[in-house]
């Protein structure tokens, strides 16, 4: 085990790497996510392993195993090497005819190489595929790369080179003022500059500072953290010890939520390979500082990713939400500051670090720098995750990239910003995706979700579907999101079943607007937004229910004739606390 | 003093305080549920919001603390619609429809019972119609109609627990009760459980309080902004008519209780914020059962004599000629008067005089050998030490460094526990040296378990651990150090530590705690005195305090015990057998026995005559030869002393039942019927008169006194400077002869044991006993 | 679980309140459910009540009460999902096994529960049953997996 004493060491390391690695051939890059894996990607690296071994190809072609490729829509998948050719939607009997035709005879399959719907033509090298054609994979281009398990993989890549610039040619303060003029904001969804939160908690006199990775991804359709935290570990792990440094914090905690076992298992991983070399605990690299990461599972609350809630969690409390201020930055876990960001901000430390805040900043829009990872999914063709620089269109990301809505229909409206957030019909395409044009057309940018409807969607069910979740995860301390959303969600279910009243929208804009302002926490002040955007844009869709009994998209079943069909599920039953 | 606007008015508030306080203080009404005095904020009912300048949104005034130059507004039209939405949606959640009933006015005359009903579904069925908070609001804020659809929970209301009921239907979940039960009386029976719609109050496992760690305190029933936590008796008997203040007489902390009464009944009794010593604090006595030992069937009426073998009732004069006849000439030598130490300084003092008149000898105190401030004060006084033994409640909230030797305040004087707790979640060190488990162990810093008779090994090993690491120039000068020095060198350190039964890794850790206390309170507890021997522990503890400059607290039981020990010094060494009074007989047996106490077996024969003046009707009262019924403290005035010294009168609540007189009276009457003077009291004002001009230590106990206001305390003299008292040298650990019999808490009063008076006790005591401790959380 | 195993398994860990979510994690990994007796050792360990660990345990959907059926069958009720067809899985799962969310089948085979995302939002609506993920998940695709466990038993 190279125990690291001494930056000089990781080029030295790097090289020797290199050196020992034997050079192959060909590689197969099996991506092995848990989207993948639930495609039964398990079966395909078996099904390689047993076919090149039986062939005696042990030596010439070798197999890498890797996090998520992306493209999960596709999965599961492979890329070959040198060519970077990718073959999706395979199945095991498929790999004799993978390795006798394309890795020996380095002959097409067409049946496994993408083809684009409407023009037919194949793309078989990863960067022409429409999907990845557009995007720009700085934080996900290494998953390719990486097996999770191998911290050498992830030097070899250059990784915790920025982690040594930083301790060793930075000042703390300098760090700060490189991720500020990076123009870095909080990937979580608030936005807040990032620079400007680190600086807040540096300032803050204490005897110890905390700093916090929020891997608590609660929100439905996202899933860009897990794949990181799975697929690239090291990079979250490598940008938190960064920040450590910069904010003067000699401990941090992951925070993940227990419904992304293979992020709990890849960090935890990483994180053990990271103190065995040197990178955690303490003279990290040799230097003065000392920095180690705690790593801690969620139970099952989306609550826990606001930052009070999270910080109660990692405190072995109930996860309720505390009134701010005081924020974190002043008084956060046990009292002490405590900085949280997410899992994709952390990420995008190390790379401004190395590559640079005047590279970063040329990247995105003016308020909004750097690249998005996105959580593209519902009806899109092309659905999983796409990192897209800051002032794209959405139109090139659901349309170029995701190749449109699947089976024929048509684009309804995308929701973004999870519930928290808000939905944009087809007039906000060509809106360019940052922070404040998001806020202003009235959603947001959440942690990246990107929900894809189309006409079989209603509006109305959509609406009450987050309010049903809003309920089942309100902590219950305020009156306003614990009765009040409540009572929204009734509403809206009545709705739904074909008993709306007319006044039922002031109701519900009335209460929404109460619920906003009343809240604690912003699980409580955000839950009506998803009521108010679909409000304000399809509003017709509610009229419809109410009025004339009928669900135009033809979900609701109460208000569809679908023989041998119940009705949706009644308000919910309260449970009695004795059996 | 911070200075910040409300409403475009200058106010000047503690810094500290939150914007919600401050207001109150000023007058200024924010409306608001869920915040408490004395809990911490909790900012859930979302009523409070108010504005504040240069800050995004609303703001709770109560998770606000105040700062300078702060601007708040707490009136704007948006503010008060949306409190009224807000009060909608929480009453959406709470069977409302009495509030907005049009037929509110006609109803009120048909609610006096059915509140007794089972299942509250509207406030004229609620026990707490007229005193709910939720009623107050919805008059303050004006609603009219609740806009949106009613849910009932259908919760099953929880009737296991004595005393109180817990209805979690009408639950608007603001946390009072949990944030009271954890923050100020340290018992986190209840919690928050589930959450979002499903949230409820609720016990580990749905179990019933007394299985939780509930020690029936109350403190969640008076916090309660609802009729949630009902007491049971307010059900039957409705809200009071009046209110009384009284002195609990039920252990030595002597809370300031309210009597609610109706109908001439006491029906309740509770705290009151703000009131001496207790500021709002009660235990399960005082809240729950003051009613019970008022009212207790078994309260004694008549005077009685008996005639031809049976026990018949008389008039006064007719009982009083008997004993009158009795306690002259042939029958006095031989005779004598056991008195209870629970009686008010008047009635103590009248018994004194009476009985050094007419018997010539000192009364005996029924409970003397069995007190422990009595024994300690003379244990060191015999010592040369007198002690002060003044000090405030609330100084121990102070404290930086307590020691609980024997003592289980929880159980014994629960309002001093709950002073001691907030010293402890202050940073006070606890160290607890007890022979078995309590509630005290979880906030111990240190928690050592003693074995009974190796306290004087413990605490040998302490002093000399602690004398072995002073510095000889600080103590060469103090009174006692050659003598004490000379002693702890004879002692042998192993041989110390091997009889105490305590590791070298314990002895470190306690001495190390000892060292570094500042503000010190050694608690001294019966269970201390029980368990070892007095002469020897009460002298080591002493000791170790002056070394650590703490104070020495002899951990009263009783509500009188101090008083006791300032009006009659000796009782302490009172020998509470029959020894002296036999002394004086002829036949080897108790002439005329006159029993105002609990009467002292004598094992033997009975005594020829026997007087029991008693509360309750009892064994002694069912064999005596005559019967005079005494009044309880609630029908009477008078004084105690309470564990502080402060000296604290209590008036009637309610009428003498029955035929019942003040012990005083009695003997008064009795007293003048044997021809004596000096006995003409008309009341008991005048006996505190005589009382604090005869005894300077009682001064302040004249009726003048209290006037004005303020506390008056026991006049403590200092006849002599601290020294060191010269320790015995501990031998082997050795079991007391004789050891047990010191109440560990006053559970009784007049000798009526609560515990068998009042079921509801007797199952939270059967929680605390050793050997049921194991399965509670 | 006797007093004697929990005891051995709260030694290894440490004694504050931040360990509890660990330490409940694990009796939920060993057991199945939090059982009663574990909540008052729990208690002991951590220097605190009964009820305060009952009001963090209930808090978290992760801790059940109860143990469970021999498979876990977990829909996700994500949006993602829900626009997929989500719901009308749920609907056929629940009629399938006969309980609600949180319930148990009178067999002991199946217990029934949901969760709020599970991160395959792209092949949606997705099942998982004892830790095997099910993608794209079809009203038919129900029964064929409850068969295909069923047969298993």
């Amino acid at each position: 085990m190279k125990m690291l004493t001494h930056p000089t060491q990781l080029a030295a390391w790097k090289a020797q790497i290199l050196e020992e690695r034997p050079v192959f051939q060909k590689t197969v890059v099996v991506s092995n996510g848990t989207c993948g894996r639930a495609r039964g990607s398990s079966r395909i690296i078996e099904a390689l392993k047993r076919e090149l071994d039986g062939r005696g190809l042990g030596e010439t072609i070798k197999l890498e195993v890797t996090g998520c490729h992306g493209f999960c829509e596709l999965e599961p998948n492979l890329v070959i090497y040198p060519g970077e050719i990718y073959y999706g939607r395979l199945k095991p009997e498929d790999i004799p005819a993978v390795i006798d035709k394309t890795l020996l005879k380095d002959k097409m399959i067409p049946s496994f190489v993408y083809e684009d719907p409407k023009s037919h033509r194949r793309y078989s090298q990863l960067k022409e595929i429409p999907f990845y054609r557009k995007q720009m994979r700085h934080l996900t281009q290494d998953n390719l790369r990486i097996d999770p398990d191998r911290i050498e993989d992830y030097i070899l890549a250059d990784g915790y080179q920025a982690l040594a610039k930083a301790l060793f040619d930075m000042t703390a303060e300098e760090v700060i003022r490189e991720v500020d003029s990076a123009g870095l904001r909080g990937r979580g969804g608030a936005g807040f500059p990032t620079g400007k939160k680190w600086q807040f908690c540096r300032n803050e006199s204490a005897e110890r500072r905390y700093i916090i990775c929020n891997a608590d991804e609660g929100n439905p359709g996202t899933y860009m953290d897990r794949s990181i935290l799975a697929a690239n570990p090291h990079s979250v792990i490598e940008g938190m010890i960064i920040g450590a440094y910069a904010m003067g914090a000699a401990e941090g905690y992951i925070y993940v939520r227990m419904e992304a076992p293979q992020a709990v298992r890849q960090v935890t991983i990483a994180r053990d390979q990271a103190r065995k070399h040197g990178l955690l605990g303490k003279s990290i690299l040799g230097s003065e500082f000392h920095f180690d990461i705690h790593i801690v599972e969620g139970a099952g609350a989306f609550v826990c990713g606001e930052e009070t809630s999270l910080m109660s969690s990692i405190e072995g409390r109930r996860a309720v939400s505390r009134q701010r201020p005081p924020f974190p930055a002043q008084s956060g876990l046990w009292g002490y500051p405590t900085n949280i960001n997410n899992v994709e901000t952390w990420a995008n430390v190390p790379l401004i670090i190395s590559r640079g805040a005047e590279w970063y900043s040329q990247i995105g829009t003016p308020k909004s720098k750097g690249t998005k990872i996105f959580s593209l999914v519902g009806k899109v063709r092309n659905g999983g995750q796409v990192e897209v620089p800051m002032g794209i269109k959405l139109r090139e990301v659901i349309y170029d990239i995701g190749g449109g809505i699947k089976d024929g229909k048509k684009f309804k409206a995308v929701q973004t910003g999870g519930p928290a957030g808000g939905f944009l019909p087809a007039e906000f395409l060509d809106l360019a995706i940052d922070y404040d044009n998001l806020v202003q057309a009235g959603s947001t940018m959440g942690s990246g979700g990107m929900i894809v409807l189309d006409e079989t969607t209603c509006m109305v069910d959509l609406a009450r579907h987050y309010m049903h979740f809003t309920q089942e995860e309100s902590c219950g301390k305020c009156v306003p999101c614990r009765v009040g959303t409540r009572q929204m969600h009734d509403i809206l279910v009545r709705i739904t079943r074909g008993e709306g009243e007319e006044e039922d929208l002031a109701r519900l804009k009335e209460l929404s607007d109460s619920i906003m302002v009343a809240s604690l926490c912003g699980l409580g002040q955000t839950a009506p937004n998803p009521v108010l955007s679909t409000l304000r844009h399809f509003r017709d869709e509610y009229i419809e229910h109410i009025r004339h009994k009928k669900c135009p998209a033809g979900v609701c079943p109460a208000l569809v004739s679908r023989p041998g069909r119940e009705a949706a599920p009644a308000v919910r039953k309260v449970k009695k606390t004795r059996p | 003093m911070i200075k910040l606007k409300i409403n475009g008015r200058e106010i000047a508030a503690e810094p500290g305080l939150t914007v919600l306080e401050a207001a109150q203080a000023h007058g200024i009404k924010i409306p608001n549920l869920c915040a408490a005095k004395g809990l911490s904020s909790y900012g859930g009912c979302r009523l409070c919001l108010v504005e504040i300048k240069g800050r995004r949104g609303y703001v709770p005034a109560c998770c606000t603390p105040v700062e300078e130059n702060l601007e708040v507004t707490t009136e704007t039209p948006q503010l008060r619609d949306l409190r009224r939405l807000t009060l909608e949606l929480i009453l959406s959640e709470h069977p409302h429809a009495c509030l907005i009933c049009t037929e509110k006015k006609n109803c009120e005359e048909y609610k006096s019972t059915i509140r007794k009903v089972g299942e509250v579904t509207g406030c004229v069925l609620c026990p707490e119609n007229g005193q709910c908070r939720l009623q107050e609001l919805v008059e303050e804020l004006k609603i009219e109609k609740v806009r949106f659809p009613a849910s009932y929970r259908n919760l099953e209301v929880l009737r296991e627990d004595p005393f109180f009921d817990r209805n979690y239907n009408l639950c608007i979940l603001c946390a009072r009760c949990v944030r009271a039960c954890a923050e100020v009386r340290g018992a986190s029976a209840i919690s928050v459980v589930f959450r979002g719609p499903q949230a409820v109050i609720g016990t580990a496992m749905d179990r019933p309080l007394l299985d939780s760690g509930c020690q029936m305190c109350g403190a969640c029933v008076d916090v309660c902004p609802t009729g949630a936590l009902t007491e049971r008796a307010l059900k039957g008997a409705g809200l009071p008519a009046e209110t009384r203040s009284t002195i609990c007489p039920l252990c030595s902390v002597g809370c300031t209780i309210e009597a609610g009464l109706r109908d001439g009944q006491i029906i309740t009794s509770y705290p009151i914020e703000g009131q001496p010593v207790n500021d709002g604090q009660a235990c399960v006595k005082g809240r729950f059962i003051v009613r019970d030992v008022v009212h207790s069937p078994k309260r004694s009426l008549r005077p009685m004599l008996r005639r031809h073998g049976e026990l018949e009732a008389v008039t006064w004069d007719e009982a009083l000629d008997e004993v009158a006849r009795r306690l002259t000439g042939d029958h006095l030598p031989g005779s004598g008067l056991v008195v209870s130490s629970q009686l008010s300084l008047e009635d103590q003092y009248i018994a004194l005089k009476f009985s050094r008149e007419v018997f010539g000898a000192e009364p005996l105190l029924d409970s003397a050998g069995r007190l422990p401030l009595l024994a300690c004060r003379s244990v060191l006084r015999e010592n040369g030490v007198y002690a002060p033994l003044n000090f405030e409640l609330g100084s121990l909230s102070n404290a930086g460094f307590i020691l609980a030797a024997g003592a289980d305040p929880a159980l014994s004087q629960p309002v001093l526990w709950v002073n001691v707790l907030n010293a402890v979640r202050k940073g006070a060190k606890l160290l607890v040296l007890n022979s078995r488990e309590s509630v005290l162990d979880r906030w111990a810093t240190l928690s050592l378990r003693i074995k009974p008779g190796t306290g004087p090994a413990v605490l040998g090993c302490f002093s000399r651990w602690l004398f072995d690491r002073s510095s000889k120039d600080r103590w060469a000068s103090f009174p006692g150090y050659e003598g004490l020095r000379s002693a702890l060198e004879k002692m042998s350190q192993d041989g110390l530590l091997s009889s105490s039964g305590l590791t070298a890794e314990e002895l470190q850790a306690a001495g190390r705690l000892l060292q570094e206390s500042r503000a010190g309170y050694f608690l001294c507890g019966s269970g201390f005195l029980d368990d070892h021997d007095e002469n020897q522990v009460i002298p080591m503890l002493w000791n170790i305090a002056q070394f650590v400059d703490a104070r020495l607290i002899p951990l009263a039981v009783e509500n009188n015990e101090r008083g006791v020990a300032e009006l009659w010094p000796e009782a302490g060494a009172n020998d509470p057998s029959f020894g002296r009074i036999l002394q004086g007989a002829e036949k080897g047996r108790v002439n005329s026995l006159y029993v105002a106490g609990a009467f002292p077996q004598p094992g033997e024969d009975r005594p020829d005559f026997l007087i029991v003046q008693e509360c309750y009707r009892g064994p002694a009262g069912r064999s005596a030869d005559v019967v005079l019924p005494a009044a309880a403290w609630a029908e009477t005035d008078g004084t105690f002393v309470n564990i502080e010294g402060r000296i604290q009168k209590f008036k009637p609540l309610v009428d003498l039942p029955g035929e019942s007189r003040p012990d005083w009276w009695i003997f008064c009457r009795l007293a003048e019927k044997l021809g004596r003077q000096g006995f003409g009291f008309r009341n008991a004002a005048e006996i505190a008169e005589e009382m604090s001009k005869e005894l300077p230590a009682l001064h302040e106990a004249s009726s003048h006194h209290p006037r004005k206001g303020k506390s008056c305390y026991i006049r403590e003299e200092k006849i002599a400077p601290a020294r060191f008292i010269s320790p015995e040298a501990p031998e082997r650990a050795r079991p007391i002869p004789g050891a047990g019999g010191r109440p560990d808490a006053a559970d009784y009063y007049r000798g009526l044991d609560l515990c068998e008076e009042v079921r509801g006790l007797r199952r939270l005591r059967e929680k605390s006993r050793p050997g049921d401790r194991k399965e509670e959380g | 679980m006797t007093g004697v195993e929990m005891d051995a398994l709260l030694r290894g860990f440490g004694r504050e309140q931040k360990d509890l979510t660990r330490i409940l994690h694990k009796v939920q990994a060993e057991y199945g459910y939090i059982p009663a007796q574990a909540v008052q050792q729990i208690a002991r360990h951590l220097n605190t009540t009964a009820s305060e660990i009952y009001g963090v345990l209930t808090f978290y959907k992760a801790f059940r009460l109860q143990p469970g059926g021999k498979y876990l069958v977990t829909v996700c009720q994500g949006t993602s999902c829900h626009v997929r067809g989500g719901a009308r899985v749920f609907e056929e799962m629940k009629k399938e096994l006969g309980v609600e969310p949180g319930e148990t089948t009178p067999d002991r085979l199946f217990s029934l529960d949901t969760v709020n995302c599970l991160g395959c939002c792209a092949i949606g609506p997705t099942v998982v049953v004892n830790g095997a993920y099910y993608s794209q998940v079809s009203e038919d695709g129900v029964r064929s997996i409850i068969a295909e466990y069923r047969k298993r038993k």
